[in-house]
């Protein structure tokens, strides 16, 4: 049964095995805590980000108001309820409470934005984070510009040893929780009834209509998911920093960084945006402590690149090497 | 007879150009109509509206009695209203059969087996079955028509809608895509067919024809009358193909 | 509230409103030949304001002048942007124009603060003020909406009066038929993003006529959503609707700030830009067709 499995499935089988290591690796060597925390954080990235973009080729570029928005989700539970709940339950309730958030704002946006084309939807997002950005600050709700810390609630409720234990384990937990559950509905998605749909809307979303396909239904589907997604992150990322500030919170880094991560990949697909996370990782770190300040303009060029000669990604160039074999099935 | 489909008094406009100009057209069950007229006339317009790609500025669109003026184009498919585009708008980078399954899935409503099945069974309809599984960017012109059609069939519809589905082919292959289509539609029970023709050829085998010009049907009558029709064949000029 | 200072607020919102109409046309200008949304827009804009600020620090030129200068590198950037970037894309799936445009954004950002640092700048240019009713309008800015309204009315005279405007105004309605006339798309969408990020950069300029400080590599992305906003309202591709709209919204710019000063525990710059972006999402949900598209 085995080997069977793994040629019916062998991009999941990879994919989870690539994530199984990491989790190894941060059991084992914890020094490096850290590191595998920041590389499977850029690996849920790319997954998130691709679950909306490689299925429909739409492009949200406030994509970081669903990151902050998780964030804030986890700030609230613990504000609201630290020294009521124990603190894994606290946890939990954080993690409702992003997937809330997420979902009532993507299905806004959605129905505002995905009645209309990518170049609507496109100005409709760039605006949307740092729309939801000047609501928090202009109205000081929130913590306003201020922002929120928990590192004193939890301190005070729970002692600072959970705090080391929420900021190191729980983070990281739900980071790699986080990963899972991204290649699990990415490759749901690819294996599904609903990815006829979705090459069908890609291609042409008149004919896709034509055909039966409701377009807008699937479109709001993909992006509610990617949102949910990136709420999920959020809410780790908030364990892990223990404060989230709407200055740097809603900024269109984390939407660039998702870009080349999926772009440089290859969009649509699963191990792509996945191994790019890893490298992604890798190059940031590399050019963080070599050319401090020179990632942003790096990265840009790099999507420019990207886009203007490989718009199919690393996974495009490799597919067509390896038409037709076992490694074309994995590319996927 | 019966009215399968009732397009009442519609209007389109475009800035200052009047594509469909107050046009009403009732297509009958068991019917094949032939709809004849020079390049702008409004054909594809009127087809656009009909599948809900274009909203009517003015008129209605009814179907099996029902007012669907209102419905998005998903929603018509699914009621029966199929239509293969005159450009096959197929998805080149994937599978022919996968192409089918797709319209199976959403138009027709099945489950991925079904749709399979299904697929299979209309391909080999259209004589396209030993290329299920080439990617569609592959066909040549002709056998792209033929899955543009066996698309539209595949979902089970009750009214099929052609856009110009023989042109450029030579006279032995319109005989046979014609008589496919006769005989499909006999076997998958297909209420109604409403074809944009250009081909004379093809127009002959429709049981009634419509002449429009400049977003108005002007004349109405067998495929012959039409053809013979004095206006018809000076509004033409040439444009028909033998 | 003094009815004075209501029409003083009025007329600065007309004043502010002629600039963006000009910032908006830009935008739905290029979007309307192109198809290419142009999100850098803040930051050549951005380009402009530096260039205006680096003639007058350095050879003590009057933005007056900058703007001329300015609308050439605009003009140079953006045949240049044509042919290295834009001209690939055409025909592809948005997603990579507007990947690239966005990346663009950044780019020229990014390099900007590796040029010339981070810091604020800001320059003083004088040209005495007009007295209306108990307030001084600063005369800079009243050039500035003089040269903004010129800049909008040559624009539209160039695409209702002369011969390649309406090609160019044929290509925005109708592609595909234009192709059909035989005329070569492609010198036309080079014209086209050249004129259009050549007025892009001008805005940069004109703007420094208004206020000449604040100057800094991060200073484009209010104006990249403010020029989404005009052009969208004035109707996406339709550069008839720029004008109305950049006044329409330049006067909602100027009254807003001074209602919501008055709730309390709002701060009335953040939250005015949040009810830019909601006006956005309005018009996105009622009209997105904006007021003059078709």
């Amino acid at each position: 049964m085995r080997p069977v499995f793994f040629f019916r499935h062998p991009t999941l089988i990879v994919s989870l095995a690539i994530v199984s290591v990491l989790a190894l690796l941060r059991i084992i060597l914890f020094e490096y805590a850290q590191m595998i925390y920041f590389v499977v954080f850029y690996i849920s990235l790319g997954l998130a980000f691709n679950v909306f973009l490689g299925f429909t080729n739409y492009v949200c570029f406030g994509y970081s108001v669903f990151i902050a928005l998780g964030g804030y989700a986890m700030a609230h539970a613990i504000k609201w309820f630290a020294g009521v709940l124990n603190p894994p339950l606290v946890i939990v309730i954080g993690l409702l409470l992003a997937i809330l958030y997420a979902l009532i704002l993507a299905l806004i946006t959605g129905f505002i934005g995905l009645r209309l084309k990518e170049a609507y939807f496109a100005i409709a997002t760039i605006g949307l984070a740092q729309g939801v950005r000047f609501f928090i600050e202009g109205f000081h709700v929130w913590g306003g510009s201020e922002g929120l810390i928990v590192a004193s609630n939890i301190i005070a409720h729970y002692g600072s040893k959970w705090l080391s234990t929420i900021s190191i384990d729980y983070a990281d937990l739900l980071m790699f929780s986080t990963a899972i559950l991204s290649i699990l509905i990415t490759y749901y998605l690819l294996n599904s009834r609903a990815r006829y749909a979705f090459m069908a809307i890609k291609e042409d979303e008149d004919v896709a209509r034509s055909f039966g396909v409701n377009s807008v239904k699937y479109k709001l589907l993909a992006f509610t998911i990617s949102g949910i997604l990136g709420a999920l992150l959020g809410a780790s990322k908030l364990l892990k920093d223990q404060a989230i500030f709407p200055g740097e919170a809603f900024s269109l880094t984390f939407t660039l960084e998702a870009l080349v991560i999926t772009l440089v990949g290859g969009k649509g697909t699963l191990m792509f945006p996945l191994v790019l996370g890893i490298l992604y990782a890798g190059l940031k770190y590399f050019l963080t402590t070599m050319f401090p300040g020179l990632q942003l303009l790096i990265f840009a060029v790099i999507v420019i690149v990207v886009v203007e000669l490989f718009p199919e990604g690393v996974a495009g160039w490799l597919r067509r090497r390896y038409k037709g074999t076992l490694m074309e099935k994995i590319i996927t | 007879m019966n009215i399968v489909l009732k397009v009442e008094n519609v209007a389109k406009y475009f800035g200052g150009i009047r594509a469909l100009d107050g046009v009403t057209l009732d297509i009958y069950e068991n019917e094949l109509l032939a709809i004849i007229g020079p390049n702008g006339a409004g054909k594809t317009t009127l087809f656009n509206v009909i599948t809900g790609l274009l909203k009517p500025d003015k008129g209605r669109i009814l179907f099996l009695g029902k007012d669907i003026t209102k419905l998005p184009p998903e929603r018509r498919a699914q009621l029966g209203i199929a239509r293969a585009f005159q450009i096959p708008k197929l998805i080149s980078s994937a599978s022919v059969i996968d192409n089918v399954i797709l319209s199976c899935l959403f138009g027709g409503k099945m489950n991925l087996n079904t749709a399979r099945n299904r697929s299979l069974k209309v391909l080999e309809m259209v004589g396209l079955n030993r290329k299920a599984y080439e990617t569609a960017g592959s066909l040549t012109s002709p056998e792209k028509k033929l899955l543009e059609l066996a698309r539209a069939v595949a979902m089970k519809p009750r009214v099929l809608l052609l856009d110009e589905i023989v042109a450029g082919m030579p006279p032995v292959e319109v005989d046979n895509i014609l008589s496919l289509v006769k005989k499909i539609s006999a076997e998958e029970k297909i209420t109604a067919v409403a074809m944009v023709e250009h081909v004379m050829r093809a127009v002959k085998y429709a049981d009634r024809a419509v002449f429009m010009h400049q977003g108005r049907i002007l004349l109405e009558g067998s495929p012959n009358d039409l053809l013979n029709n004095k206006l018809v064949r000076d509004v033409y000029l040439g444009e028909i193909v033998e | 509230m003094e009815y004075s200072y209501i029409l003083i607020n009025i007329l600065s919102g007309v004043m502010i409103g002629l600039l963006y109409s000009l910032i908006g046309l830009s935008l739905t200008f290029i979007f309307g030949v192109l198809q290419f949304v142009n999100s850098a827009e803040g930051q050549l804009i951005m380009i402009g304001a530096y260039v205006a600020y680096w003639l007058f620090v350095l050879y003590g030129l009057s933005p007056l002048v900058s703007l001329l200068i300015a609308s050439l590198v605009g003009l140079v950037l953006g045949m240049a942007l044509y042919t290295t970037v834009v001209k690939r894309l055409m025909g592809l799936p948005a997603l990579y124009s507007l990947s690239a445009a966005f990346a663009l954004a950044i780019f020229i950002q990014e390099l900007a603060k590796l040029l010339w640092g981070p810091t604020y700048r800001g320059f003083i240019f004088d040209m005495g003020s007009l007295r209306v009713f108990n307030f001084y309008i600063p005369a800079t800015r009243i050039w500035g909406s003089i040269i903004s309204a010129i800049l909008v009315f040559m624009l539209y005279y160039y695409l209702y009066r002369t011969k390649s405007g309406r090609v160019l105004r044929s290509i925005i309605q109708n592609p595909e038929g234009a192709v059909l006339t035989g005329v070569d798309i492609y010198r036309y969408y080079l014209l086209a993003l050249a004129i259009g990020i050549g007025l892009n950069v001008a805005c940069g300029s004109v703007l420094t006529l208004y206020v000449s400080s604040g100057i800094n590599p991060y200073m484009g992305d209010v104006y990249t959503n403010l020029a989404f906003i005009v052009a969208v309202l004035g109707g996406l591709g339709a550069p008839e609707g720029s004008l109305l709209a950049g006044l329409i919204f330049g006067l909602i710019e100027s009254l807003l700030p001074a209602f919501l000063g008055n709730i309390p525990n709002v701060g009335a710059y953040p939250a005015t830009r949040f009810f830019m972006f909601v006006i956005l999402m309005v018009v996105l949900l009622v009209r997105p067709k904006g007021l003059m598209g078709r």
